[in-house]
């Protein structure tokens, strides 16, 4: 807006100039020949006084003095003719396209070329008595340009100069205006950009009057939004808690009704079908969670062989059907990063749980990894793997693998975590040996400790 | 053994006091959070199971004012509500364990039998003996800093042998420790985890040994 503003008075500053420049040429041309037509002018007057007649032939004695003025920076040509036609002094060739008649009133200007350069031309006649003829001579006296132009030149680059130095002042006056005026609003524009994600506070600066209601008008706004957001969060949450409530009544009623049936396969299925659904539940809250986190990632110094490990014996069921060795390999040194505890936790616990509900057949392992640049969490099983092919599509919300019965959020959540602290999710090995690496980087975020 | 149980859902309180009761654990459910905070109070309990929405006084808060009073029950937290921080929340205000409604009945009573198993032992969290330590909380275990590959229930079987050193254990507490009750206890499989043990351990100075008619008893040299 300011550029576009100081361009379009620029480009009018700079037509306006143009016009004036050309102008102050007109002028000064106007000027310089109207100065020099009258030095002509009373030249051939003078010239036409020194004429006379001796024995009965008209005769010039050259007037030495307005030859030297004419002369001084130009090429002065002359000729004097006497009634008959007869040239008396001068040059011959030298002419003037204007009637014999129109010099016996005065002296006639005109422009004219005389030897292939720009000449101005005074003529005028006088009657000797005693001369031939009518007794009319003519003198004609032409001077070339050269101190006329420069005359022109003189004064309207003086001219050019002052109306080129008036508009760069007032092209500078502008920007100056423009940046005063702006200036408030480039400072409400730096502080939104300075903001995380989840600053919604009021602007702190305090506004001149003329943007206040600009202020208040974007304050308002961000704080109808946080409240929104505020409000989704709380919907989100209370709608997974409204959502479980029911789920674990109905699995209390599922768990009650055990040893009156008999036919308690059909309960565990019932059971697995509830657990499925509370499971998408929490996933739906966690992947909402995780995507609002990852906006505005809220960094701790957080020790991830720690980590790893609480999350490890929270996620292996105790209560496990199958016999699943579970071990676990911290690595040596020091593990604390900067890092979104909470949103790692739910990663890991998402892969670990995969690990077991479609891997593990009878070994998992969660091991941490250490290096210059990167901690990786590695979750390894010897299970049937994940194909090469469909290792990218199940990374996407909602894509589940062959005999699923979960969510399709759980790659999807780990993977979107890895990405908002900059790392990546990878898979390696195959049937019996197969591993998902999460893997983030160390030292970039250090400086958020 | 006796449990409190603060809980407001009618069915969950139902289901999980008839869990209890058929494992043989004395149940008293509360609905109320101030009552169950003032029933602590005057009351002794092995176990103390918490709700976290509650009228009255919610579980967070009950917790708070029990572990004020410094009370050391363990406590295993239930909660609907997934807000993750809610989980970390929990143990922090110095709940034991928590579990996500809702969950397996399996998974409570193993947990609550772990939790149990903690309080009758040493208050830390790990369990050591010679060589061997086990970390309870981490749920994993190592010999001489070498990490055993367990899987929960040899790990268990583990726990409860080196919870009483240089004492016999009877088979017949360890099915009991090892299934849950609708599942098939047998006495075959116990002797099935102490030979995969045994296998695991080889290799170490940590021996199980057996005597006929008392139990098994972990050895360290």
């Amino acid at each position: 807006m300011r550029a576009r503003l100081l361009i379009a008075i620029g480009a009018i500053l700079t037509v306006g100039a143009i016009v004036l420049s050309l102008a102050a040429w007109q002028y000064a041309a106007t000027a310089a020949r109207d100065a020099y037509d009258r030095l002509l002018a009373g030249g051939a007057v003078q010239i036409a006084e020194n004429i006379y007649m001796q024995g009965g032939v008209v005769t010039l004695d050259p007037p030495a003095a307005a030859f030297a003025t004419l002369s001084a920076y130009d090429l002065v040509f002359y000729r004097v003719t006497d009634p008959r036609g007869v040239v008396v002094a001068g040059y011959d060739d030298l002419a003037i396209s204007a009637p014999a008649a129109a010099l016996r009133e005065g002296v006639v200007l005109r422009d004219g070329v005389y030897r292939d350069q720009p000449v101005r031309i005074a003529a005028v006649a006088r009657r000797l008595d005693g001369a031939p003829g009518d007794g009319w001579s003519a003198i004609v006296l032409a001077q070339t340009l050269r101190a006329r132009d420069s005359l022109t030149w003189d004064l309207a680059s003086k001219a050019i100069g002052l109306i080129a130095a008036m508009s760069l002042l007032a092209l500078v006056a502008t920007a100056l205006c423009l940046r005063l005026v702006f200036a408030p609003l480039t400072r409400i524009e730096a502080e939104i950009v300075r903001r995380r994600p989840d600053d919604l506070s009021p602007i702190a600066m305090t506004p001149p009057r003329e943007v206040r209601a600009l202020v208040g008008a974007i304050d308002g706004f961000m704080q109808r939004l946080s409240e929104r957001i505020t409000l989704m969060q709380r919907f989100i949450a209370d709608a997974t808690h409204q959502l479980r409530t029911p789920l674990a009544a109905i699995d209390a009623e599922v768990e009650l009704l055990t040893d009156q049936t008999r036919d308690p396969k059909a309960l565990d299925k019932l059971r697995g079908r509830i657990a499925d659904l509370a499971r998408l539940a929490s996933q739906l809250l966690d992947h909402a969670m995780i995507q609002h986190r990852a906006q505005a990632p809220r960094f701790a110094a957080t020790d991830i062989n720690a980590l790893a490990k609480s999350v490890l014996s929270q996620s292996v069921p105790l209560s496990l059907d199958r016999e699943v060795s579970v071990s676990f390999v911290p690595s040596e040194g020091d593990t604390v990063i900067a890092a979104d505890a909470i949103s790692l936790r739910e990663a890991l616990a998402n892969l670990i749980h995969n690990a077991l509900a479609h891997g593990a057949r009878t070994r998992l392992m969660v091991r941490v990894e250490r290096a210059a640049a990167h901690v990786a969490i590695v979750v390894w099983d010897d299970g049937p793997g994940i194909a090469a092919e469909a290792q990218q599509h199940l990374v996407s919300p909602f894509q589940k693998g062959d005999g699923s019965h979960g969510s399709g959020l759980g790659l999807a959540i780990a993977a979107e975590v890895a990405q908002a602290h900059g790392g990546s999710l990878r898979f390696a090995g195959g049937a019996g040996d197969f591993s998902v690496r999460f893997e983030i980087p160390a030292s970039p975020f250090a400086r958020h400790i | 053994m006796r449990i409190l149980l603060v809980e407001d859902t009618p069915e969950i309180g139902a289901a999980v006091t008839s869990r209890f009761e058929r494992i043989g654990y004395a149940v008293d459910w509360e609905k109320d959070g101030r009552t169950a905070s003032e029933l602590i109070e005057v009351q002794t309990y092995d176990l103390i199971v918490l709700d976290v929405m509650l009228p009255n006084m919610d579980g967070f808060a009950v917790l708070k004012h029990l572990r004020k009073r410094g009370l050391r029950t363990p406590v295993l937290v239930l909660t609907a509500r997934s807000a993750v921080d809610d989980r970390i929340g929990a143990l922090d205000l110095g709940a034991d364990d928590y579990l996500i409604k809702p969950f397996d009945y399996r998974e409570l009573e193993a947990r609550a039998r772990a939790l149990l198993r903690r309080a009758a032992g040493q208050s830390d969290n790990l369990l050591t003996l010679g060589p061997l330590v086990i970390d309870r909380a981490g749920r994993t275990a190592s010999v001489a800093g070498q990490p055993l590959d367990l899987t929960r229930r040899e790990l268990t079987v583990l726990e409860i042998l080196a919870a009483r050193p240089g004492r016999y254990v009877a088979k017949e507490e360890l099915v009991e420790q090892l299934f849950s009750f609708d599942q098939d206890p047998s006495p075959n499989a116990v002797e099935q985890f102490i030979a995969r043990l045994r296998r695991k351990l080889a290799a170490t100075t940590v021996e199980i040994k057996t005597e006929r008619g008392l139990g098994y008893q972990l050895h360290a040299s």
